[in-house]
């Protein structure tokens, strides 16, 4: 057993990959050294659901078979990730974080862990996520079956969810990369908080097959890593059409940001008062520095606003009635219960009585908002925005009671990107941008259905001009 | 399947950090329900076209 040199944590991808082709390390000795980091400090952080040190290792014996007949798979092959636990592993425990699921086993892999078995990852541990991804709403962070996901930068703040151990293990160093998912803001707001980079894919880029259906119209499975070229790498490695999923698009993504068009021709929409007065104060100065680097890229700004529709009623309300449907059989057994947060037992109870007509009346607006998004991305080619307003919010903060209000009177900006971008299936690229209150803060790039590689390529290239990405905490 | 005992008390351990949790509060469920029609609320504020279909397909 040699030993891995220590560098290895934060290491990207490809970094990884290429070191290990060169016969620096074996796959099997990384995996080691990376599934026993995450099982001895994940549970610092609330952040691990399971962990799989011998399947790792076993996994990693036969990728380095392959490297002994130069079978090469690709930038993932021997680089260890961990999957949030609602993605099912064969034979194992797959909680959804919530305890009437504590012992549940699926005979199947999801569809994205297949994936990225075939191209050579390995599987070193499942991540601890808010309980059925928070489905019902939820007011405390302790809403896990783990306890409350703590965030590396500093253990008093929350790590962001549902995704939480996904972006926390990606920002410590414990896995390399991580699948989470989002349904609405789930990836986004744990790589905010964190100081990951976050991709939420295109609805039904990425199958669903073997995931907790929380919101068969919304949910989305999407990668955490160090940099957006990883970002990359991972998303051609798990998208595809699927006939196992009902929403698959039936399309697939090749990484290939070289060939998107020019940065120079890129126009850009923000609204200034998203990074001004939209924004916590602390987090100013890095919004600031960030549309500066921003726009030294090479892009256009220009100032745009949201199309007018009621997004968080509307969501709510989607959501609402499909995890009605999808839990009905949780809530009436009285087994909703056991969860662990009271505002969500609440919401999923209440959620029965949704009538059909607000849910078909939400799904009709919807459809205006994607066409009404059609319109904008003709104007404008991606659209950015802050990925929080402000650093993480503190542990025992309660969440559904506003948090940070801007002054009576305040420009709405693209205040509701999150709520809108999931309504209208659109990618995010949640990219670390500086740092408020000694914690980090990040924005998000969101583009049209597809556009994947557009977004990749500015992420790589303000990647390329500065450092936020390479940052990691100490570990405390 | 066989779990190992590893497994098993990654399992139990995490199940017993859980807090413990009895039935939601009455007020809780109200304010739920009161959510809902206030969602219901402002969608009903917005008119929409007769033809407008439910979005069930994503398309670029």
């Amino acid at each position: 057993m040699a030993a891995i040199p220590n560098d290895v944590f934060f290491a990207t991808v490809t970094e990884l990959n290429t070191r290990w082709k060169a016969k620096e390390f074996k796959a099997e000795d990384l995996a080691r050294a990376f599934a026993e980091r995450l099982a001895q400090l994940g549970p610092r952080y609330n952040a691990l659901a399971l962990p799989l040190v011998q399947e790792a290792r076993r996994q990693a014996k036969a990728v380095d078979q392959d490297r002994k007949i130069d079978r090469l798979r690709g930038p993932l092959q021997a680089i260890p990730y961990g999957a949030k636990d609602l993605l099912a592993y064969k034979g194992q425990p797959t909680t959804w974080g919530a305890k009437p699921y504590a012992g549940q086993v699926f005979p199947y892999n999801a569809t994205v862990i297949d994936k990225l078995d075939t191209v050579g990852a390995v599987l070193t541990g499942k991540l601890a996520m808010v309980e059925l991804a928070g489905g019902g709403g939820y007011r405390y962070a302790s809403a896990s079956l783990t306890g409350p996901g703590l965030n590396p930068w500093d253990r008093t703040r929350w790590s962001g969810g549902s995704s939480s151990g996904s972006a926390t293990a990606v920002a410590a160093g414990l896995v390399t990369f991580a699948l989470g998912s989002e349904t609405s803001g789930s990836i986004v707001t744990p790589a905010s908080y964190c100081g990951v980079t976050g991709l939420r894919p295109t609805y039904g880029l990425v199958s669903r097959y073997g995931a907790m259906a929380l919101s068969w119209t919304l949910d989305k499975i999407g990668p955490f890593a160090h940099t957006a070229e990883d970002c990359g790498h991972i998303l051609q490695a798990i998208s595809g059409g699927d006939s196992k999923d009902p929403g698959s698009a039936g399309t697939s993504f090749y990484y290939a940001p070289q060939y998107t068009r020019p940065l120079k021709e890129l126009k850009v929409g923000y609204a200034p008062v998203d990074f001004a007065d939209r924004a916590e104060e602390s987090a100013r100065g890095a919004f600031r520095t960030a549309l500066a680097a921003i726009k030294e890229a090479g892009v256009t700004l220009v100032e745009t606003k949201l199309p007018s529709f009621p997004y968080g009623p509307i969501l709510s309300t989607v959501l609402a009635a499909e995890q009605a449907s999808s839990f009905e059989q949780l809530i009436a057994s009285g087994q909703v219960d056991q969860l662990a947060d009271a505002v969500q037992i609440a919401g999923l109870k209440a959620s029965l009585e949704l009538p059909a007509r607000d849910y078909l009346k939400a799904m009709r607006l919807r459809r205006l908002i994607q066409e009404e998004f059609r319109k904008l991305f003709a104007e404008v080619d991606v659209l950015l925005a802050p990925g929080r307003p402000g650093p993480a919010t503190k542990i025992d903060e309660p969440l559904d009671r506003g948090g940070f209000q801007p002054s009576a009177g305040t420009p709405s900006g693209l205040q509701g990107i999150i709520q809108a971008g999931n309504l209208a299936g659109l990618p995010a690229l949640v990219l670390p941008c500086g740092f408020a209150d000694n914690l980090p803060v990040a924005f998000q790039l969101v583009g049209a259905p597809f556009s994947e590689n557009l977004l990749l390529a500015i992420g790589r290239e303000f990647q390329s001009r500065t450092d936020w990405h390479k940052k990691h905490p100490p570990e405390t | 399947m066989k779990l190992t005992r590893r497994q098993l008390a990654a399992v139990v351990s995490a199940a017993t950090l859980a807090p413990a949790q009895t039935t939601a509060p009455v007020d809780e469920t109200q304010a739920a329900r009161d959510r809902l029609k206030a969602n219901s609320d402002a969608l009903a504020r917005h008119d929409l076209p007769p033809a407008t279909e439910p979005a069930f397909r994503f398309q670029a």
